[in-house]
């Protein structure tokens, strides 16, 4: 199996994914939406996960989550390892999902941020109902006391008059208040992770700013590891520590941020920064497009997924997929570029 | 950070909503809906007068047929009839005598057939005729959102599959013909005494007991099926459809990512929210009853209004068939009402203004 073989990152890992392959059974074929994705989160520390749309970064984390829709979505094979507060490491892939162990991690040490704000709240509840209600779920606390934290966490995201807004229904707030709501929501119960599913995607771009700032600040005084899952690179570049590229279900390249940005070492990663403006960059005037089309996401694939795409593809990357591997200090790359392929 | 939060008294989320501006907004929507009324009693005032003759033409030829009187004679009586009723009299005067009536002595007219005030016919039925819609509708709404529920949460497996198909036929199958085959199987089949009562004779002037109502609903039964299973359907595959929207909706999702179980995220999070065009259906549903329990009670012979209704039609009893459909547009009316004040009550994003 293409393992990280990083023992160090291990110690200090809080989550661990190995080798997962989630798969949508359709009518139209088998969607191999995640296939074979190795990624480590770190204690206190965020990882950017980063890639196009349908790549499977959302899809990794709902399997986090364990909050695939099944039928038609399946966990067929690998291990998403939680590093307990307590030690103990639980592989969450072997836990019912709707069972009671589940549903104690999910909420309380694994929280969840979505895309849109504008829908992500009940509108028929008001905000701190909401709040409440997963603090109540969590911490045996009456309902006054659950509102109580609530405020507080309303305190915490900066939200203007948290008083009032407890009250408020999610409709009477702007979309940048209801995702400050559903981060105190996710961090009402001390997560050790918070999984951030592109959480200003949906957001002004001034709006996205104060949000990616809470997050930052809320990252100092809380005890969470963040998973930021995006498209955006200046997003990753602002928040992440260490960045996993993702490409159709497989992470290509996996580093620290500076590593990554200044040492680019797989040709995806390296059309991907060529393919965004960079403000005061030299040299260069035109942006450099990624040839080719993602393929279809029902198709089989031979080798490396991004051969036929890649401008610097060689026989052997239609013949084996290669392996994520160590390329550089703490820098991991799935490429025949940096690796021998087999004979 | 905050020490020690202090919770502010939660204002009402409505902002009032529920004291003057409610009462205000019911005014209103009676005041508006007077005009209504109005217009809806000159439409259905036209249209009883439509078909030729009147009463007076039927009681005519009863003389003559029933009778054995000379055409002359029979004629005679008849003008006579109209000039003592003022049938003879051009149809908007008739109008304005019977809303003048109705709005000076509560009157609604008299009733050639029964030799007997309107009103009282109608309030002697009425009751009844309520009661059977009411119940039908109770039936349909309650196991139209249960098996809708069942269905959205079981898609495509074998109990919703026989839901669907039930769903279909109750849909399809005209409500007069469900009737006739019931009637079949209760008279000739299972030769169950007095169909065509609510009681059997023994409860008939008992006062009112758990038995004697247990007795009602051994008689209504059929009707109160008939005219509640096409509700029954319609309500099933509305609640299926918006409950499998909102089963993807993102705040689900949200619901399930704080580790609710999963019968909370559907009885708290999905169902109140799929419930708007249940409860926004509502105010169409009521005359649907009281259209369902009309075709049923007609078979049936039920001594409700519909049978009433329905022989007025016939015999061109103009005041009955007035104040019915005065009845069933004031019900109609207040059901729009009624399901308005609902939805504003579920939802805290509709304002009543």
């Amino acid at each position: 199996m293409n393992q990280i073989k990083q023992p160090h990152a291990v110690t200090e890992a809080i989550l661990e994914i190995k080798d997962l392959h989630t798969r949508f059974f359709l009518e139209k074929g088998v969607v191999r939406a995640v296939d074979g994705v190795n990624l480590v989160l770190k204690r206190k520390s965020t990882l950017g996960v980063v890639g196009e749309s349908g790549c499977g970064k959302s899809i990794t984390a709902m399997s986090v989550m364990r909050l695939i829709q099944s039928p038609p979505g399946k966990i067929v094979q690998g291990e998403i390892n939680l590093y307990r507060k307590d030690g103990v490491i639980v592989d969450l892939t072997k836990l019912d999902p709707r069972g009671p162990r589940m549903r104690a991690i999910r909420g309380a040490e694994i929280a969840m941020v979505f895309q849109e704000p504008m829908t992500s709240l009940n509108p028929l509840f008001t905000v701190g109902e909401q709040i409440a209600e997963s603090v109540r779920l969590h911490q045996q606390l009456d309902r006054r006391a659950a509102l109580e934290r609530a405020l507080e966490m309303l305190y915490k995201v900066q939200i203007s008059e948290p008083k009032q807004r407890l009250h408020a229904y999610p409709h009477q707030l702007s979309g940048g208040m209801r995702q400050r709501v559903m981060i105190a929501l996710a961090l009402s119960c001390n997560p050790s992770i918070l999984i951030a599913d592109e959480p200003t995607t949906a957001l002004d771009v001034t709006v996205q700013a104060q949000i990616l700032d809470l997050m930052r600040q809320l990252q100092d005084t809380i005890d969470s590891s963040i998973m930021m899952i995006t498209h955006n690179l200046g997003v990753i570049s602002q928040m992440a520590d260490e960045v996993a590229v993702m490409y159709l279900g497989r992470v290509v390249e996996y580093a620290p941020v500076r590593e990554l940005f200044h040492h680019p070492l797989h040709p995806y990663t390296v059309g991907l920064l060529n393919s965004v403006p960079v403000l005061g960059r030299k040299g260069q005037k035109v942006l450099i497009p990624i040839a080719g089309m993602v393929p279809t996401p029902t198709s089989e694939i031979q080798g490396c997924a991004f051969a036929p795409r890649c401008p610097r593809v060689m026989p052997a990357c239609h013949e084996h997929n290669p392996r994520l591997e160590s390329a550089a200090p703490a820098h991991y790359v799935a490429c025949w570029l940096y690796a021998d392929p087999p004979a | 950070m905050v020490s020690s939060p202090v919770i502010p008294r939660r204002r009402h989320a409505k902002g009032g909503f529920v004291g003057g501006m409610m009462i205000n907004y019911i005014l209103r929507r009676i005041l508006i809906s007077i005009p209504l009324l109005i217009g809806i009693s000159i439409v259905s005032f036209a249209i009883i007068q439509l078909p030729p003759g009147d009463f007076a033409s039927s009681y005519q030829s009863y003389l003559m047929n029933q009778a054995n009187l000379p055409a002359a004679e029979a004629q005679k009586a008849a003008n006579e009839y109209r000039r003592a009723y003022g049938l003879d009299r051009p149809v908007y005067e008739q109008y304005f005598r019977w809303i003048k009536g109705i709005v000076t002595e509560g009157k609604f007219g008299y009733s050639f057939a029964y030799k007997q005030d309107v009103g009282e016919l109608i309030a002697e039925r009425l009751p009844r005729t309520l009661f059977l819609a009411a119940s039908a509708h109770l039936i349909s709404t309650l196991f139209g959102i249960v098996i809708g529920i069942y269905s959205a949460t079981h898609k495509y497996s074998l109990g919703d599959n026989l839901a669907t198909v039930f769903a279909f036929i109750g849909t399809a199958a005209p409500r007069f013909f469900l009737a006739i085959i019931l009637v079949y199987f209760l008279v000739i089949r299972w030769k169950v005494p007095y169909v065509n009562r609510f009681t059997s004779p023994i409860y008939s002037f008992a006062p009112m007991s758990w038995d004697k109502f247990v007795d009602i609903l051994r008689h209504t039964w059929p009707v109160i099926a008939i005219a509640g299973f096409g509700g029954i359907a319609r309500n099933m595959r509305v609640m299926r459809g918006n409950l499998l929207d909102v089963l993807n909706a993102q705040y689900v999702t949200t619901a399930r990512s704080k580790g609710l179980r999963e019968t909370k995220v559907i009885n708290k999070h999905a169902v109140p929210n799929a419930l708007h065009p249940i409860i926004m259906y509502q105010g169409t549903v009521l005359p649907y009853m009281l259209q369902g329990e009309l075709e049923a009670a007609i078979v049936l012979n039920m001594p409700s209004l519909a049978p009433m209704f329905y022989n007025s039609l016939v015999s061109q009893d103009i005041y009955v068939s007035g104040g019915f459909l005065l009845v069933y547009s004031v019900l109609l009316i207040a059901g729009n009402l009624i399901a308005d004040i609902v939805l504003a009550l579920v939802d805290p994003r509709i304002k009543l203004n």
